[in-house]
């Protein structure tokens, strides 16, 4: 029969131990053939006489709800031994003991030692700066990873020069790969976008300096610098088209001015979320200007219910609501000026965010951050509301 | 007689250079970008690298 001959590359495998009676269910490995990535769902669908393709379907979807069916497929790998292996990749009791108190000093100094260092360097953005460490040595190890496998199968092909690598080298060799060069890509891209949002001349400058290393690299015939070329570069574009400016620092900021004189003509951040509450400032008739700038996040005014608001806001890319309105988008520039009655305070808000939210609200917004018009205020006191409702 | 030039590198470098440029004039306040302008520009640069790789790759072949 066709379908039962082996293919010519594949190694001679030992005989898998038959079942002693029929009943009895096959061991449980990731099977050679029929595997799509590491022969799980194929393994488990001999295992328990289940269409393989069921399996699969349910792994994609626990891998997109949830993420539970990625961990899970990541550990069948490591924890079930190969068609023809004796024991699985990881074999956690017979791992060296140094091995593992290794790896485990080194993921708890990593953990200490990353915001520690993160802190004097960054700041209130510490948190970047351990994101970064964190996604730079995972690079490292699967770097690592991808090199002890070349290794391992260079020596193999030492001692027997006909000797392909398993399936399972092969495997763990792209998926270490796919780790690294992702990781790469990551950091070259957080890195374009620092860069823009801090210093926007440099970060111009830099993308036409790779470009024209690139162009020189063409004559070179290097091809592999086109992906990190543009893995820099588009974050830096995109970063500079929505004014992102990063300056001001990274976190949470919470402004509570009680008093006009406690209010700030301006109030800034970077990156995260601003929120300027003005419920307990008692604005004075006429026209108070307040200008709100932000890189990348969510800005939050709250201003009491007697207060007109006219707003003029400008978002890169993201969502503006005030009160009873809202706009959103690309390059969203966004006017609403109401007058306001005599007597009345108007509070004219100039917002300013790259990538983002704007929001301009008389209370807090609930769990979940979800923002409807007219739902956190209807702006009545530009139309008299409060003054009709203050004279009778 | 001088090698070819690698085609997927010399058409993503050149339309690097003069999205580099364009974003130097940004900085500068020559012109104002917005998406609007930058969008379609960072598809192009996408599109003409994905392009001139396929058809570096078929010359290959």
């Amino acid at each position: 029969m066709a379908g039962s001959e082996r293919p010519p590359e594949l190694p001679e495998l030992p005989p898998e131990r038959p079942a002693e009676h029929p009943s009895e269910r096959p061991r449980l490995v990731r099977t050679r053939r029929g595997r799509l990535i590491g022969g799980v769902c194929s393994g488990l669908g001999a295992h328990f006489g289940v269409d393989p393709i069921l399996l699969r379907i349910a792994f994609v979807g626990l891998a997109i709800f949830g993420g539970v069916g990625l961990w899970l497929y990541l550990a069948f790998l490591l924890l079930v031994p190969e068609e023809g292996a004796s024991a699985p990749p990881l074999r956690l009791l017979r791992l060296p003991w140094r091995l593992i108190a290794g790896v485990a000093v080194l993921i708890a100094a990593a953990a200490v030692g990353l915001p520690a260092a993160s802190h004097p360097a960054l700041g209130s953005a510490w948190a970047v700066g351990v994101v970064v460490g964190t996604i730079a040595l995972v690079g490292i190890a699967a770097l690592g990873l991808r090199m002890a496998l070349r290794r391992q199968v260079s020596a193999q092909r030492r001692s027997d020069p006909d000797r392909r690598p398993t399936p399972d080298q092969r495997l763990w060799g792209f998926l270490a790969l796919a780790v690294a060069v992702t990781a790469g890509i990551l950091l070259l891209a957080i890195a374009g976008a620092w860069l823009a949002g801090t210093e926007p001349h440099l970060a111009a400058w830099a993308v036409v300096a790779v470009g024209a290393a690139l162009v020189l690299a063409a004559f070179a015939r290097a091809r592999r610098l086109v992906i990190p070329a543009l893995a820099f570069a588009l974050p830096v574009a995109a970063v500079a088209a929505a004014h992102v400016d990063l300056h001001g620092g990274v976190g949470e900021r919470t402004y509570r001015p009680a008093t006009l004189a406690q209010l700030r003509p301006s109030y800034s951040l970077g990156a995260g979320l601003l929120e300027v509450d003005l419920r307990d400032v008692q604005l004075p008739p006429g026209d108070t200007t307040l200008h709100v700038r932000l890189g990348a996040g969510q800005a939050v005014v709250l201003v009491s219910d007697q207060v007109c608001v006219a707003t003029h806001a400008r978002v890169g890319a993201g969502y503006v609501g005030a009160l009873d309105r809202d706009s959103g988008g690309l390059d969203v520039n966004w006017v609403h000026r109401p007058s306001a009655p005599k007597g009345v305070p108007r509070l004219l808000l100039s917002g300013r965010v790259g990538m983002g939210t704007l929001i301009v609200a008389d209370r807090p917004l609930g769990r979940g951050g979800g923002f409807q018009p007219g739902a956190y205020g209807t702006n009545d006191a530009c139309r008299g509301a409060f003054q009709q409702r203050a004279v009778r | 007689m001088t090698p070819r030039p690698n085609l997927a590198s010399l058409v993503s470098g050149l339309a690097l250079l003069a999205l580099g440029i364009l974003l130097v004039l940004d900085a500068q306040g020559t012109v104002d970008l917005g998406f609007a302008y930058v969008g379609p520009a960072l598809l192009g640069v996408v599109g003409a690298a994905l392009l001139a790789s396929g058809l570096s790759s078929r010359r290959r072949d």
